[in-house]
């Protein structure tokens, strides 16, 4: 048997929350965080909602407990609050940081700052150069946190942050870490908006994910991470532990850059790999937090993948993103924390905005708030361009 | 499992590898900037979608086709980037357009190409493998991580043969762009670096470098690669972190033949690799990025070095550092960091 590994804090900040219990808060109350970009300056502010966290960088620094002033992007600030709360959660953080690391995921890293600065370069503002690379949002977190050792960072897309859940989790099963601290973290920048609107995959309205009439994506930012231990680093600790990590597995659509193939083939795999390596069944499934980005292309592909997967035994399901908008590299760790508080509370939060079910394939969502719900086992999926597409599954202990 | 290196294949500032004269002559840069000497990309990739790519994934696809050529392997069983900067062109041009056009009728495809996992999924829909396929980003030890991945998973016997790599493409524009807080030797040729090595900077570079890793040996095999490991920042310093990797693997400094530094130029930095001249007293002391310049993934290119002594048996002369005479080559040791905060060791012997 394979060594357990434990998930013993969360962390998590979007535009529905700047904490856990903020975004549990918002999820149960069905509010939503999507409407008119105030703080990102882009002409296409009253055109293009987004899921934006309403605070300026000066606030979210003295959120994130560091002086004003330095050269944090707001992609490593955010990193920092959600990432400094998961680590308080497990209990850890005056003590237990031997043998700690951190593998964090982000898809722009510093672009923030970039967009911004990079034509008007002064001796001041000039370190945005060095805070632009994706490695340095991660060593700002591990410096403010006291981590060093193994400092790591991935950047697969809009899967990124799975995929650090993923390699954290390998390097405790390798016994090379005793914990880690995993996630992801992305702010909304010119730069991404603009790049999915000239994709023309963004929604002028309020997403819409497995609705027959929905028209795209809405951008969010944030991050997310979670505090994973091996059984033995977690002894004495128990009453830390929120889950078990139980399966995940990546795999490859290899089909084109951006667009999915028609049977879901990387998104089929990438379900049916983590559910082998968890040893579970597909009727153990009680509850499918799914990408859902609100796209044509993809919530097909997924309904696709998912029929071909669970048959007529489809388990309740739903989008969380109507709620948080798309956070890119932030996306799969936060759907991890939603994912693990269905599991504590015995709750399904509801796909917000469905009305229909898609022509080509009906697959209907859950629509309202399910309490009392027994869930064992939850199922996450994030896909990226790239066709990387990801899958994680926790289980209750 | 044991893990063999069985094929390489490289786009350098000094050619592609593998090539009957690699590192014949030495490749001269004095611009400050070395850049790699390009093969003919269309004996790779169709002309449709090569008009589209930019060098970034020009250079990583076709290094990792060499690199599948090399090992006589159609397709590998997963997949594994590393950069530390990502598709620079392609990034800077969708940047540019957005600032220039104020946000209007963007062309999608540079943001399409931008993200830093392109190389992996290109090469993904190439050799048609739909499993496991990653991107390590973090900075100087992007490649030694992706590595560590591959080497797990074939070690664990979950993949049979994995295809590990690091690519980086430096524009002129983010060459000007760095300057702002970076040094560059310019007019200083890389063949004159290390005498130049009181001054602030060092050149830079770019490269792209793929493995394929196998847990089978074969007649080509180049080595076997035993351990590696990143670390950020050294709070007991340089000697302790040595010792206590190397005994990790059951080694002591006397076992290791041949040491790879990542010595820059840079008067920064050089004083980091001091201490391994007492440590490594009887070993042959060897550097390289004269020969690739300071780039993320660089030690991609230490490895394809290392790999090569260890197949060859012979060091080559522009990378000694010392006179040591080394009979019979068996355990290469590579070593290198970046302003002292990321370090990383990587070990291999021969096979």
């Amino acid at each position: 048997m394979p060594p357990k590994i434990y998930v013993t804090g969360i962390g998590v900040v979007s535009a529905i929350g700047l904490n856990v219990a903020e975004n549990f808060n918002s999820l149960i109350k069905l509010n939503h965080g999507i409407g008119k970009p105030e703080y990102l300056d882009t002409v296409h502010s009253d055109t293009l909602p987004c899921g934006e966290i309403k605070m300026t960088n000066l606030e979210l620094a003295r959120l994130a407990g560091i002086k004003i002033g330095t050269d944090f992007s707001r992609t490593a600030l955010l990193g920092l609050i959600a990432a400094r709360e998961a680590i308080e959660n497990a209990g850890l953080m005056n003590s237990g940081k031997n043998n700690m690391g951190i593998v964090s995921a982000t898809t722009v890293g510093g672009m923030d700052r970039t967009e911004l600065l990079y034509r008007n370069i002064t001796p001041e503002n000039r370190n945005f150069i060095i805070s632009h690379v994706c490695g340095d949002s991660t060593e700002k977190i591990a410096d403010s946190l006291g981590i060093s050792g193994f400092v790591s960072t991935i950047s697969t897309a809009c899967s990124s942050s799975i995929n650090s859940i993923m390699s954290g989790a390998g390097m405790i099963k390798n016994n090379l870490l005793d914990r880690v601290i995993v996630g992801g973290t992305d702010a909304l920048a010119k730069f991404t908006v603009n790049g999915f609107n000239s994709l023309m995959i963004l929604d002028k309205n309020h997403n819409r994910p497995f609705d027959r009439n929905r028209n795209g994506l809405n951008l969010g930012e944030g991050a997310a991470y979670l505090v994973l231990e091996s059984e033995d680093a977690v002894k004495g600790r128990e009453d830390k532990i929120l889950c078990e990590l139980t399966g995940y597995s990546n795999a490859n659509d290899a089909f084109h850059q951006t667009a999915s193939s028609e049977n879901g083939e990387g998104a089929y795999l990438a379900m049916s790999k983590a559910l082998e390596k968890s040893g579970l069944t597909i009727e153990d499934i009680d509850y499918i937090n799914v990408h859902g980005t609100g796209t044509l292309n993809n919530d097909l592909t997924e309904a696709i993948a998912i029929s071909r997967l669970f048959g007529n035994n489809i388990p309740p399901f739903s989008s969380t993103k109507p709620y948080t908008g798309h956070t890119l590299g932030a996306v799969g760790a936060t759907e991890s924390v939603f994912s693990i508080l269905a599991l504590q509370n015995s709750v399904v939060f509801p796909n917000l905005n469905f009305k229909e079910p898609m022509e080509e394939k009906p697959l209907t969502p859950v629509t309202e708030l399910m309490r009392n719900v027994e869930i064992r086992n939850v199922l996450s999926n994030s896909f990226g361009f790239g066709g990387n597409d990801s899958s994680i599954i926790f289980s209750a202990v | 499992m044991s893990v063999y290196i069985n094929g390489i294949g490289a786009i350098t500032p000094q050619g592609c590898f593998p090539s009957k004269d690699f590192l014949k002559e030495m490749n001269i840069f004095d611009t400050g900037r070395m850049t790699v000497v390009e093969p003919p990309y269309r004996d790779f990739i169709k002309p449709v979608p090569l008009r589209r790519m930019s060098k970034f994934i020009k250079m990583g696809l076709t290094s990792a086709l060499m690199c599948l050529n090399n090992a006589k392997n159609q397709k590998p069983d997963a997949i594994i980037t590393a950069t530390g900067l990502g598709a620079v062109e392609d990034t800077d041009k969708f940047l540019d357009n957005l600032t220039d056009d104020n946000e209007n009728l963007l062309n999608p495809t540079p943001f399409i190409q931008s993200t830093h996992n392109v190389v992996a999924a290109r090469i993904a829909i190439e050799t048609g493998c739909h499993d496991y396929n990653m991107t390590f980003v973090h900075k100087n030890a992007s490649f030694e991580q992706g590595l560590l991945d591959a080497y797990l998973k074939i070690n664990s016997g979950e993949y049979e043969n994995i295809l590990v790599g690091g690519t980086e493409e430096i524009t002129e524009a983010n060459y000007e762009l760095k300057k702002n807080v970076e040094f560059w030797k310019e007019g200083i040729g890389n063949d004159r670096l290390l005498e130049n090595n009181t001054t602030k900077g060092t050149i830079v570079g770019e490269g792209s470098v793929f493995f394929n890793l196998s847990q089978v040996k074969d007649s080509g095999s180049y080595a076997e690669l035993k351990s590696m490991k990143t670390l950020y920042k050294l709070p007991f310093g340089l000697n302790r972190a040595l010792v206590d990797f190397l005994a990790s693997a059951r080694l002591t400094p006397e076992d290791i033949d041949v040491v790879l530094l990542g010595i820059n130029g840079n008067v920064e930095e050089d004083f980091i690799y001091d201490t391994t001249n007492e440590l490594f007293k009887n070993s042959s002391l060897a550097w390289y990025k004269h020969l690739c310049g300071e780039y993320e993934t660089s030690s991609a290119f230490a490895l394809l070095l290392a790999a090569d002594i260890l197949k060859s048996k012979n060091i080559p002369e522009i990378i000694k550092l010392n006179d040591n005479k080394i009979e019979d080559i068996k355990n290469v040791l590579i070593y290198q960091q970046r302003f002292n905060r990321n370090h990383s060791f990587t070990f291999l012997s021969k096979c």
